[in-house]
């Protein structure tokens, strides 16, 4: 069913120059090019994040079709934001006018515009997730956040809830399945019907979801006390991360990217 | 010394009516020791009670002769190790070796002995080639086998099972009530086992039967399967090999009973070496 | 009338990275009115088979043939709902199924699913209730406050309130104490002796097989491996073995015996049998 094609944020086990990388080295990546994806540093910035998509996309072995497919439940999103975009901006030059309708040049740049913007996150954050293994990813961030637990910011306990939350996606999509299976064995219709059956089946759904995730939080915090776990102890870790020369020229080549987008937008 | 002793433990999730009341047995060091009762009898709660989990309403815990307490418990959890019902919900690294650093971790174990104690521990229960699989790759008895190997790098003296194999298929439950033998008799290890399983109550060395919330019988396998109609009572069965030595004594076949597969076995290859 | 299955394939995922075939070509023929167990390994392709029973899954290849639906590949879910009435499918641990406020609407749920008015579904509710050993009592009470096993036969009751002529119950009492094990085996071989309704039961539990089925199916892989009746079955423990299925207490002894010397034959599944066997073969103690 439905469940199963999830692509965004599953990890591929592949042997890559990607994969290697230092988790927290591929987070700053990342950073770096979100905020240079959203200056607006006009065609050339775009060509040149794009070249660097390319490149890291083609370094990662990933298959092109695996990240285009990561952006499949976004194409109604995009639909619905040309609509809205057609029937709400009327500047520049009208291209087509039919009676009462029209489209006008803006209305399509600016789509195409943002639509662009959200296929470069979204391949950089499937490149990112489909080279990190979820742990490594939390790790990453949990190292990227211990200055900030000078302040207050509880990096290790934020780490382990993202884990945990990470360890049981797949557990969760599973029992998802199984009670939808189980619902619709006693004839809940999910994809057909009207309104309140739409709401019935549903909660048919939601509340067997919640009770079970109840158990199942109830038992993971007892196990996890019972081998010793206490977040306001101090632990080791098992994994350790170490930045290599080339997470330094990867960190390195986003922030060139990032400079060349300020100053195109400064300039 | 003794290992686990219990007296006078009282529990309530309600307040009002008692799930456990007055219990109280004493498990000597090394013993392997069973605990059977009807669904409902309180076998899971004394062992969220004997792990610190939840504290009693009354009475005293002691292990290895200490007393158990709020400021004694994190001490106390370097000596004791549960293996939970379902292996899913204990499963908390995203792959085996992480599941198995989880505890280490909490044990502030130096991050440069981690991975040779990861190693010997997963090797012990048969995991080894499975460091690097993810939960969902293994089936219920792999799960539960991380599980084991996560306490045996704690190394803790007292392990407690908690209707480990109940969830499991059974091949999943031999493969687990062979370790949980193997833990038995390998070290001087005292083994606390909550189940339905007859055949590894046979196996055992003591045995307490609960029934609502009280302890009615306390004993070895065969002084407990000799109060046939009173488990029957409870809803408990005595099993297979106890009933067909039970028929073979009937019969004059053998002249005493036992309760498991081999010693059957053994019983009548003696008698045919005989001919 | 049979349930037939004509070479049913089944692949999850056609045409990604992560496709799996989890069925190859499964030829059956399930008889009417009788327990069939459905045994084999997790992964072997039991979950995938039940749920193409009563079109949860369409096949990718092949048909099916049953309570006369006729299901075959590109068929829409839809023309078959009315299929899920006929046969009722049982899921591993059903207590998680549950979710309304009162147990009385809960067993109601599937009914009034099926288009069945308030009134007469509450009607049937109150037929269903004993049979599953709960009384009146409970209608008006939450499914949450009840223990494990009760939870689990409300479970049952509203698959049962259904009237289903084919009952598919995957690992039903997986998870239970032995007395309820057995008091949920007795319900079901009601249902089937009284009722004549089809029992498909999967299950690891040997013992069950052996003492509650007509039929075995044995599935590994993906491919039916054996198809036939109890007897026949225990009597030939290599095959259990063969699928690593652990073999009842019974003919573990009787293995273990054989292994010694002792000549007992195949046909013997039963204790006072394996016993006068054995007295022919020792010295008693007089």
């Amino acid at each position: 069913m439905v469940m199963n094609n999830i692509a965004l944020g599953r990890y591929m086990p592949l042997d890559s120059v990607i994969h290697h990388l230092d988790p927290r080295a591929k987070i700053m990546v990342l950073l770096f090019l979100m905020i240079a994806v959203f200056i607006p540093a006009g065609a050339v910035g775009y060509v040149v994040i794009a070249a660097f998509i390319v490149v890291a996309l083609f370094l990662s072995k990933l298959q092109i079709s695996y990240a285009l497919r990561a952006m499949k439940p976004m194409i109604w999103m995009m639909i619905f934001l040309l609509v809205i975009n057609t029937l709400v901006i009327k500047t520049g030059t009208p291209w087509i006018q039919w009676g009462w309708f029209s489209v006008y040049s803006d209305a399509i740049y600016q789509t195409l515009y943002i639509v662009v913007r959200l296929m470069f996150m979204i391949i950089l954050t499937t490149i990112l997730t489909a080279t990190t293994k979820p742990l490594d990813l939390t790790l990453g961030i949990e190292k990227l956040l211990k200055p900030f637990e000078k302040i207050g910011l509880p990096a290790h306990i934020i780490a382990m809830m993202i884990s945990i939350a990470l360890r049981f996606i797949p557990t969760l999509i599973e029992e998802t399945q199984r009670i939808m299976n189980a619902q619709a064995s006693r004839g809940v219709d999910f994809e057909n019907g009207g309104l309140k059956e739409k709401i019935f089946s549903i909660l048919s759904l939601i509340v067997p979801l919640f009770v079970s995730s109840f158990d199942r939080a109830e038992q993971l915090a007892n196990a996890m006390e019972a081998r010793g776990y206490d977040p306001n102890r101090q632990r080791t870790r098992y994994k350790v991360l170490k930045m290599k020369t080339k997470d330094i020229f990867g960190m390195a080549m986003s922030v060139v990217i990032l400079g060349v987008c300020l100053g195109i937008w400064i300039l | 010394m003794d290992a686990i002793k219990v007296s006078g433990l009282s529990f309530s999730y309600d307040g009002k009516k008692d799930v456990l009341s007055d219990v109280a047995f004493s498990i000597p060091k090394g013993c392997y020791t069973t605990i059977i009762g009807h669904n409902g009898s309180g076998k899971s709660t004394i062992a969220k009670l004997l792990i610190g989990l939840m504290s009693p309403k009354q009475g005293s815990i002691e292990i290895l002769g200490q007393s158990l307490n709020e400021e004694s418990v994190y001490k106390l959890r370097d000596h004791v190790g549960i293996v939970f019902q379902n292996p899913d919900n204990q499963f908390i690294g995203s792959t085996v070796a992480d599941d198995i650093a989880f505890g280490l971790e909490n044990h502030c174990v130096p991050q440069e002995q981690m991975q040779d104690i990861i190693e010997d521990v997963a090797g012990r229960v048969g995991m080894l080639d499975f460091l690097n699989s993810e939960p969902t790759k293994l089936s219920g008895g792999q799960k539960q086998r991380v599980a084991i190997a996560g306490i045996l790098a704690i190394e803790p003296e007292i392990i407690i099972f908690d209707e480990s194999t109940s969830m499991l298929d059974p091949q999943g439950k031999a493969s687990i009530n062979e370790q949980i033998q193997k833990l038995h008799s390998e070290k001087d290890r005292t083994i606390l086992s909550i189940t339905h399983d007859m055949e590894e109550v046979a196996q055992s060395e003591y045995v307490i039967v609960l029934k609502d919330g009280h302890v009615v019988l306390t004993g070895t396998p065969m002084e407990i399967f000799a109060h046939e109609k009173e488990l029957a009572s409870m809803m408990l069965d005595i099993p297979f090999a106890l009933k067909v030595s039970k028929e073979l004594t009937k019969e004059k076949i053998t002249n005493q009973e036992v309760c498991t597969l081999e010693e059957v076995v053994n019983q009548l290859c003696q008698l045919k070496s005989t001919i | 009338m049979s349930i037939e299955i004509n070479h049913l394939e089944h692949t999850y995922n056609a045409g990604t990275p992560f496709s799996h075939q989890a069925l190859k070509g499964i030829d059956l023929s399930i008889p009417e009115g009788k327990v069939t167990a459905i045994i084999g390994q997790t992964g072997s392709g039991k979950s995938t088979l039940v749920q193409h029973l009563n079109g949860l899954l369409i096949p990718s290849a092949g048909t099916l043939d049953i309570c006369g639906f006729h299901i075959q590949p590109l068929l829409k879910i839809k023309d078959i709902k009315q299929l899920r009435k006929e046969v009722g499918l049982v899921f591993q641990f059903p207590e998680y199924q549950l979710f309304e406020e009162t147990i009385e609407k809960d067993i109601a749920f599937g009914p009034k699913n099926f288009g069945i008015e308030e009134e007469k579904a509450n009607e049937l509710v109150r037929k269903i209730l004993p049979m599953v050993g709960l009384d009146e009592s409970y209608l008006q009470r939450s499914p949450f406050e009840l223990s494990g096993g009760q939870k689990r036969r409300v479970a049952i009751a509203g698959i049962l309130v259904l009237d289903p002529q084919v009952l598919v119950l995957d690992e039903p009492t997986a998870g239970l104490d032995p007395q309820g094990a057995k008091e949920m085996m007795t319900l079901f071989m009601d249902l089937n002796k009284k009722q004549g309704k089809t029992i498909l039961l999967v299950s690891h539990d040997m013992e069950h097989v052996m003492r509650y089925c007509d039929h075995v199916i044995v599935l590994d892989h993906g491919k039916v491996l054996q198809e036939n009746d109890v007897r026949t079955f225990f009597e030939h423990p290599e095959w259990m073995i063969e699928v690593g299925i652990n073999p009842p207490a019974i003919i573990r002894l009787k293995m273990m015996l054989q292994e010694k010397g002792f000549k007992i034959p195949d046909s013997i599944l039963d204790m006072p049998s394996l016993v006068e066997c054995i007295k022919g073969q020792v010295n008693g103690h007089e």
